[in-house]
């Protein structure tokens, strides 16, 4: 068997690159399914933070319990404000809380009370 | 240049705006759409599969960092993404050409036509070889035209080109390709 080269048969045009081209194109194999995911992984990652919603840690969620932050602000204060009476002991209060009548009345009041409406209803 | 309204610009900042005020069925409709075709490119341009997924993916991570400051009416992602792909296969080869492989270092075969292989129908396997052997920027104009069948003021660009000197990179490109297919193709008789 002898081979022998013959150029001449090529056509003068050349091979039908545009055929070519088309059969390229419809044999592209497609990315891989793991990196497509990774690309969307990547994409929700790098999305501006303000529109992501993010989980809720146990901060944010003991936070939301008492109000947000205006109730967080609100509970803050009074607790600071019921730690300086107990430290600074206010004078013009001591009268009110030290008087022993006052003390008596406000204490005997309701048995008082008791009292007159059991007498009234004849027990 | 016209004025005319392009539905595919505006449909390219809708999209990206929609990304980025959170919106993730955005996100997966601009990755589904544009990271194959980047990828393709990068691939035809790299010739290593594993190559060509890291640029693809360094292109869609620029495009997600840009979104919040994409204008609509500005450009086609598919133009910036390319342009993108485009710069960074170039750097890649460029740092292949200049840093010499540690000694004793025994690369996979990688060039473009070994993606040639993974490639079905043989004539669309020699097509794949023979562009992997031609200059860089007349493999870039000839994908771009062929393959991924952009328009020529868009690959003008994509390249930072002037149209005519992409038809001249496309012309001289298919006339290699003509060449290297043809040499694919001896004809031999018994005689």
């Amino acid at each position: 068997m002898n081979m022998t080269y013959r150029p001449d048969r090529t056509p003068p045009e050349g091979p039908d690159l545009d055929a070519a081209f088309a059969e390229l194109r419809a044999a592209e194999p497609p990315p891989r399914p793991a990196f497509m995911e990774t690309l969307m992984a990547d994409a929700l990652a790098a999305m501006p933070a303000a529109a992501v919603p993010r989980r809720r840690g146990a901060g944010r969620m003991l936070l939301a319990a008492i109000g947000g932050w205006v109730g967080g602000a609100a509970l803050a204060g009074a607790a600071v404000g019921g730690m300086a009476v107990g430290y600074l002991d206010p004078v013009g209060l001591s009268p009110v809380l030290s008087d022993g009548d006052l003390a008596y009345e406000a204490a005997d009041a309701p048995a008082d009370a008791l009292l007159a409406f059991a007498e009234e209803a004849g027990l | 240049m016209t004025d005319e309204p392009d539905p595919e610009r505006a449909r390219d900042a809708a999209l990206l705006a929609a990304y980025a005020a959170g919106d993730a069925r955005a996100a997966r409709s601009l990755v589904e759409t544009h990271a194959p075709r980047a990828l393709a490119v990068a691939r035809r341009m790299l010739g290593s599969a594993a190559e060509a997924e890291e640029v693809a993916q360094e292109a869609m991570l620029r495009l997600w960092r840009i979104a919040p400051e994409w204008r609509a009416g500005e450009a086609r992602i598919s133009t910036w993404l390319y342009r993108v792909v485009a710069n960074l296969c170039t750097d890649r080869l460029r740092r292949a050409r200049t840093v010499p492989l540690p000694e004793g270092h025994d690369p996979p075969d990688e060039r473009p036509g070994a993606v040639a292989g993974l490639i079905e129908g043989q004539r669309a396997a020699a097509l794949a070889r023979a562009l992997a052997d031609l200059p860089e920027r007349q493999r870039l104009a000839v994908t771009l035209r062929h393959l991924e069948e952009r328009p020529n003021p868009e690959i003008a660009a994509i390249m930072g080109l002037s149209v005519d000197a992409v038809e001249s990179l496309q012309a001289r490109g298919r006339k290699r390709l003509r060449a290297l297919l043809a040499g694919t193709e001896l004809n031999y008789h018994e005689g």
